[in-house]
């Protein structure tokens, strides 16, 4: 019989700790050595019972965080998907955004002329907005538009309705006219008082 | 004559500024910008789990990093230093337990007079979960320091090789101390608690 094994190094064997020819040597001599085989036995034992009280001791690292981190929207991903809709506003925004600009209450066609380069993404400033509520008190009629009606929105053409972009009522608003798309479909665009777009109407250029 | 002065050499405490002062204050920080990234975080999981308080262990780790930065002179070598932090950071977080018991005993007293006056099935496992965690917790404050390390570090995931280090022992001697741990740990456990098994 090969020679015994200290408690140690039946520890460290049942850790799998052992360089792995004393592994083999320790399962080996396991085989033949009833005395070795009761320490380990006993051994065993106790360590799994520790180990299963020192189990009870919630693991609050870092690591131990993230296993135990439920999948859902945290705060940063909220603010991401914030940041998301808001990067889209304003993407919409630059899209709508006139090349040139002119404050004009009629409805009816306009002879939209060419202007010098200008960035498209500065504001231009137009001092005398005349809003289509304070210029003409007729009510602006508006078409409530489904999302997926929004690629039909380059085929309607209407004097006088407009087509809203979302759910919120409209009260007071400023109607702009501008080009839209790369092929500069003129159209008026009612924004309302928090800045945004609300309802467009195509205009009839023909 | 030539010879003798210029073998006497000036006596290192009277120099203003020694010509190598800022490369060691330099190395020093360099050697503790390491052990920090490499056991900060550890040290911190094994305390959060002794004292089950994060914010605490957080506490308790930068308070040695602190002190450690705050030595004068050339630190010790690595092989010195790393057995030095776990040992006065456990020491902190048992301590932490000790003064933390008492003041459980009483959150846990407040907890069963709820529970009993009409709580959940839910509360009552969280109850028996928590009076398990105290227990444990109070036992290992009871153990001596090392003892203590030890079943923390293996409850942790740390291999041999690295609980040695942290503790400033050889690797082969990992299973003997820890079988021992182990062995004391139960017999305490029974001790005060009976047969938990």
């Amino acid at each position: 019989m090969s020679e015994c094994w200290s408690e140690g190094e039946l520890r460290a064997y049942l850790d799998r700790e052992l360089p792995a020819a004393d592994m083999e040597k320790v399962a080996r001599h396991l085989e033949v050595c009833s005395e070795c085989g009761d320490l380990w036995s006993e051994l065993a034992g106790r360590a799994a019972r520790v180990s299963e009280l020192m189990g009870a001791l919630p693991d609050l690292s870092e690591a131990g965080r993230v296993r135990r981190m439920p999948v859902r929207r945290t705060g940063m991903r909220r603010l991401a998907w914030a940041a998301g809709a808001l990067a889209a506003g304003v993407a919409l925004g630059v899209a709508m955004m006139p090349k040139h600009q002119e404050p004009h209450a009629s409805v009816t066609p306009v002879a939209i002329p060419a202007v010098p380069e200008q960035d498209p993404i500065a504001v231009p400033v137009v001092p005398n907005v005349v809003t289509e509520a304070a210029s003409a008190p007729r009510p602006v009629h508006v078409r409530r538009m489904r999302p997926a009606m929004t690629n039909v929105v380059a085929k309607a053409s209407s004097d006088d309705e407009f087509l809203a972009l979302d759910d919120e009522p409209i009260e007071t608003g400023v109607v702009m006219r501008m080009v839209l798309g790369p092929k500069e479909v003129p159209a008026d665009v009612l924004f309302g008082a928090d800045g945004r777009p609300h309802a467009i109407r195509l205009v009839n250029s023909k | 004559m030539h010879n003798v002065i210029r073998g006497v050499e000036p006596a290192g405490e009277f120099a203003l500024t020694p010509a190598d002062a800022g490369e060691n204050r330099r190395a020093a920080r360099v050697g503790l910008e390491s052990l920090f990234r490499e056991h900060y975080p550890r040290i911190v999981g094994l305390l959060a789990r002794l004292t089950g308080d994060r914010g605490q262990a957080e506490e308790i780790a930068a308070d040695v990093f602190c002190k450690l930065s705050q030595r004068g002179g050339s630190l010790p070598s690595r092989e010195e230093l790393t057995p030095w932090i776990y040992r006065v950071a456990t020491n902190a977080g048992l301590d932490g337990v000790r003064s933390n018991a008492r003041r459980k005993r009483r959150e846990e007293a407040a907890g069963a007079a709820q529970m009993l006056a009409g709580g959940s099935p839910d509360a009552l496992q969280a109850m028996l979960r928590e009076e398990r965690c105290a227990r444990v917790r109070e036992v290992l404050a009871a153990l001596k320091p090392r003892d203590a390390q030890l079943l923390l570090m293996r409850a942790d995931g740390m291999a041999y090789k690295e609980v040695a280090e942290a503790l400033g022992i050889q690797p082969g001697s990992v299973g003997t101390l820890l079988a021992r741990a182990e062995a004391e740990f139960e017999r305490r456990y029974r001790a005060r608690y009976g047969d938990h098994a």
